[in-house]
């Protein structure tokens, strides 16, 4: 079996231009059932771009991107969820005058899962169960962040793009965050593609890594050999990460 | 939930019944305020809650108008039917309008709907369907009397009115309300929380049809003759969008409480301007509109909740510390 047939997703030749500018530049690599892949790269190397044409945000200039085997390129948002594929922002997106439970209710519409029980579980573990009637607009900046995590996962998700999932988030709540998708990851297949700029989280957390520069996959593999690679040292890290533990 | 619903049902029989006690004189000044009522509320969905500033109204006013007319005269239907074709024509209106306008963001989709007003006069003014500039005189009920019927109007807008709040409320209480508000504070982020947001739109955007073409077409058997020129017109959109702002779009109250406000504000500054003669009598009825645009322009600089707005940051203020104590305690300090 090639590796594309168990692959849940496949990017294959993904460009994408805005006007001049081409922030994607033939992309192409898959991500395993239950895999969760780490992506780093420069500010404005195209990362947050390629979330965007993987989840519908966008429209691919070129290049096909295949889930479960079905083409999705171009697809609504809506849809994808709908298939699975769940998505959170850099900057928390949550909606400012709902309440913290109507936010979590919102992919349940469509979908149909609406299972409280498993709405306060959620909420729970990033500690945001007490809240669940404030609006959102009453939670601090990192609690919506969380917020937007939890609501991710209401839609029972197969695919999580996160998009700098652990800044501002306190060190003991990141802990958690980690765990609940290694948890996810191992024991549900969940699969994730990470977008951050946290080394030490990425090389613990990550079964892969690849690394973005002027919208190309400079390199990918395990996180310790992609940071160990002078390429990504010299286009991104500028030192060597030592590995701990 | 139910006894809510029951209270409505009590309410609005209790309005029918006052209306029949009441002299058709001072009923009479309530028809318009009824009639606004339920088109401020069919505005409400997409243009309270949604953020799509809807100037379209009129359209679906007209078209309900129209169909309802062209019904009952140039087909010989009965009421109920012709109420039912203008009903339908709106809402085929509206599916077009909509399927055209809605991926248009903002101003494009104000524009877009404000223009259609014109555009549906200007047909209304050529075809030989709707008689043209001559209008359409429609059959009147001669068993009836004029007090007799007053009441009837009114009846039946009263009951449309509070039928359109019944179901903003609901709404309002459903993850479909939620999903309109998250249209509105992020659209690109409802589609990525599976919102389809089009199909949501849409639908908000019909019941204003649906509202618009019945008030339209209860109007014109009320007025018992139609032009184009007096139905297809923005003053009719205008005061709706600022009944609903004034009282507070995206509120199942602010259409309530901003129609007989901004009704009873006009009425009152007709009686001041109206009775001071400029110009013969041209430029008194064009400051109608004046009034209006300026009562939209103060609505936005001062109150852009509306008045149920205001009550709820006033509420806000004398509540933000005990929620802020909880919070620091939540947190142990
Ligand atoms: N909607 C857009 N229109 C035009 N250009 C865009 C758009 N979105 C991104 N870009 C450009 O594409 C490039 C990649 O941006 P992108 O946001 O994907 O970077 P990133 O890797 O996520 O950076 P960061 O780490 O700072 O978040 C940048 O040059 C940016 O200016
Ligand atoms: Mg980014």
């Amino acid at each position: 079996m090639s590796e594309d047939d168990t692959a849940l997703l496949a990017v294959k030749g993904v460009s994408k231009r805005f006007g001049g500018i081409e922030a994607v530049r033939d992309v192409s690599f898959s991500v395993a059932r239950g895999e969760i892949l780490g992506l780093i790269g420069p500010n404005g190397s195209g990362k947050t771009t390629l979330l965007n044409t993987i989840n519908g945000v966008h429209r691919v200039s070129k290049g096909e991107i295949y889930y479960n085997r079905q083409p999705i390129h171009n697809r609504a948002p809506s849809w994808l969820l709908r298939q699975g594929v769940a998505r959170t922002f850099q900057t928390p997106r949550v909606f400012q005058s709902l309440s913290v439970l109507d936010n979590m209710l919102l992919p349940t519409i469509e979908t149909g899962l609406r299972d409280e029980e498993a709405i306060d579980r959620i909420l729970e573990s990033v500690a945001l169960k007490e809240k669940k009637f404030w609006t959102a607009s009453q939670l601090s900046g990192g609690q919506q962040k969380l917020l937007e995590y939890a609501r991710a996962l209401v839609s029972r998700p197969r695919l999580i793009l996160m998009d700098e999932p652990f800044g501002g988030v306190h060190p003991e709540i990141k802990a958690v965050m980690q765990d609940a998708i290694k948890r996810a990851s191992r024991e549900e297949q969940v699969t994730f593609l990470i977008v951050s700029h946290e080394i030490p989280d990425l090389l613990q957390l990550c079964h892969r890594v690849a690394c973005l520069a002027e919208g190309q996959i400079l390199a990918m593999g395990t996180a310790r050999e992609v940071t160990a690679d002078d390429r990504v040292v010299s286009a991104y890290l500028g030192r060597r990460y030592e590995q701990h533990a | 939930m139910k006894s809510r619903m029951l209270m409505m049902v009590l309410v609005t029989a209790a309005v029918v019944l006052v209306s029949w006690l009441l002299n058709s004189g001072i009923v009479s000044l309530f028809v318009p305020i009824a009639m606004y009522l339920a088109m401020a509320q069919g505005w409400n969905l997409l243009g309270g809650y949604g953020g799509y500033l809807n100037l379209g109204m009129a359209s679906f006013f007209g078209l309900g108008a129209f169909g309802a007319a062209i019904a009952a005269v140039n087909w010989n239907q009965s009421l109920p039917v012709a109420l039912l074709v203008g009903a339908v024509v709106a809402i085929l209106g509206g599916l077009v309008m909509g399927l055209l306008s809605l991926r248009l963001r903002g101003a494009f989709f104000a524009i877009f709907t404000f223009v259609s007003v014109f555009v549906l006069e200007a047909i209304a003014n050529t075809v030989g369907i709707t008689h043209g500039a001559l209008g359409i005189t429609l059959p009147t009920f001669s068993s009836l009397s004029y007090n007799t019927l007053t009441k009837i109007w009114f009846d039946a807008f009263i009951v449309l009115g509070l039928l359109a709040t019944v179901v903003v409320w609901l709404v309002e209480r459903s993850r479909w309300g939620s999903s309109l508000v998250a249209i509105k504070e992020d659209e690109p982020a409802a589609e990525v929380l599976g919102i389809r947001t089009m199909r949501v739109k849409l639908l908000a955007f019909l019941f204003a049809a649906l509202v618009g073409g019945l008030a339209g077409g209860l109007y014109a058997y009320q007025q018992q003759f139609i032009y184009p020129s007096t139905i297809f017109t923005d003053t009719v959109t205008l005061q709706v969008v600022l009944m609903a702002v004034a009282g507070g779009g995206g509120s199942w109250l602010g259409p309530v409480i901003g129609t007989p406000l901004v009704m009873g504000i006009s009425a009152l500054m007709r009686l001041i301007v109206g009775s001071v003669v400029v110009f013969g009598n041209g430029i008194p009825a064009q400051l109608e509109l004046i009034i209006y645009g300026l009562m939209l322009v103060a609505v936005g600089m001062f109150l852009p909740n509306g008045l149920v707005g205001l009550v709820k940051r006033w509420r806000g203020r004398s509540a933000t510390p005990a929620a802020t104590s909880e919070r620091l305690e939540a947190r142990g300090a």
